[in-house]
């Protein structure tokens, strides 16, 4: 069975619809190639295995085109780990040494509390500025601000 | 040739799609390369190198709400509470919670769960019934050690219920009412008593009044006499004329009465007057 410049352009086409269904974002690749190989059949006429191989061609090069060119910015950090709270600042209340644990108080709660105890590296003296580095289990790790 | 090209085209498909990961927002994917721990995936698109790489665990980011199950406690005045919680956790450090614990969920609920129960055992049942924010704080601070090795944060422990199983909840019952009662009887005596001493301290305040009138009265009486005394020797006519005015008037009365009496009255009333105002 041959297969005409058409069949490639309306097999591509189911494909990009499909997408709509199975939302997998790797299938529209495909149609999208597919697309591209029925263009190019429509000027020059190809041997079948050279049709395939084109598609699989296209198809990578356009998953890799739209990696190269496309960014999707983080719109909210809302469900997060913890990047959501790292970089905020907070009042040392208690002095933080790098034997001893403090207490930081924030302006508003993080993970449910304003106030929670901290570590780090420095000495930070209690009426500093720090900020949120690393959140380990019930404890924040903070640098001076 | 088109046949190889198919399969071909066929191992293309599923090294794309095995290739590209799109992690949805409130999860984050755990990769392993060769059974390593290679990185953890971020909500978004991602390549991955197949057939090397592999998502290993899906770990959910968002709040969990873990429901600790209803248990027995025992206070330390041998009383049986029932109690359960409900507790939030979030997720922090995703490889933690995947390689460090098993199951950090259960783990988490069962720490919870033994730590209530240790918490409770060293109160008091009363204590126990009236201070929940107490036990929350204490619950939240024994936990943390254990959790944040599973890269967890106990946002909050509420509990839900503390109540006292049923034959101590009806001896409950039974002592308030009994304190209601005696405070019921305790007032009654109450106001017998107060109202016993307001009476006799009616009865008091009455009896000097009536001893004052009783002195102010003997008082008035002593001063008119002295005044009649006084006036009655230099004039002793008008004295014995209103006397016998009054005495007249008084026999009139008499008269007037409707029952008959016989009235005995000394004839000679000047003399006797005399008699009386001491003269002879």
């Amino acid at each position: 069975m041959d297969l005409l410049w058409w069949h490639w352009i309306a097999a591509g086409i189911v494909l990009v619809i499909s997408e709509l269904f199975v939302p997998m974002f790797f299938i529209l690749w495909f149609g999208v190639g597919a697309i591209m190989v029925g263009v190019v059949m429509r000027v020059v006429p190809l041997s079948s295995s050279m049709q395939f191989f084109l598609w699989a061609i296209f198809s990578i090069a356009m998953v890799v085109a739209w990696f190269r060119f496309f960014k999707n910015p983080d719109k909210t950090k809302a469900g997060i780990s913890k990047e959501a709270f790292i970089g905020e600042t907070g009042l040392i209340t208690k002095e933080v040494s790098a034997m001893a644990k403090g207490v930081i108080r924030f302006q508003k709660p993080i993970l449910g509390s304003d106030t929670w105890p901290v570590i780090a590296d420095e000495t930070i003296p209690s009426g500093e500025r720090a900020k949120i580095v690393d959140v380990i289990g019930q404890t924040l790790k903070v640098l001076k601000a | 040739m088109t046949f190889l090209a198919i399969i071909f085209f066929g191992f293309v498909i599923i090294t794309v799609a095995k290739g590209v990961r799109i992690v949805p927002q409130g999860e984050e994917w755990v990769v392993e390369r060769l059974g390593k721990y290679h990185n953890t995936l971020m909500p978004g698109l991602h390549i991955l190198i197949p057939y090397i790489d592999k998502v290993a665990y899906k770990v959910p980011t968002k709040d969990i709400i873990l429901d600790i199950p209803q248990q027995e406690v025992i206070t330390k005045d041998n009383a049986v509470l029932i109690t359960n919680a409900i507790a939030f956790v979030k997720v922090t450090d995703t490889q933690n919670a995947v390689y460090g614990v098993s199951n950090y969920e259960l783990a988490v609920s069962n720490v919870i769960q033994t730590t209530l129960r240790a918490i409770l055992g060293e109160m008091e049942l009363d204590e126990a019934l009236s201070s929940r924010d107490q036990i929350k704080a204490k619950l939240k601070e024994s936990i943390a050690d254990n959790v944040s090795d599973w890269g967890l944060t106990l946002k909050s422990v509420e509990i839900q219920d503390i109540k006292p199983s049923a034959s101590m909840q009806h001896s409950m019952e039974q002592q308030a009412a009994a304190e209601r009662e005696r405070k019921a009887k305790v007032t009654i005596a109450e106001g017998d008593k107060q109202s016993a001493i307001l009476q006799a301290e009616g009865r008091l305040e009455s009896a000097k009044r009536d001893a004052h009138a009783q002195v102010s009265l003997a008082q008035g009486t002593a001063s008119a006499l002295k005044l009649v005394a006084e006036a009655i020797p230099e004039r002793e006519f008008p004295a014995y004329f209103l006397l016998g005015e009054k005495y007249i008037a008084a026999l009139q009365e008499m008269s007037k009465s409707p029952n008959g009496k016989t009235i005995v009255l000394p004839a000679d009333i000047l003399q006797s007057l005399q008699g009386m105002l001491g003269r002879k």
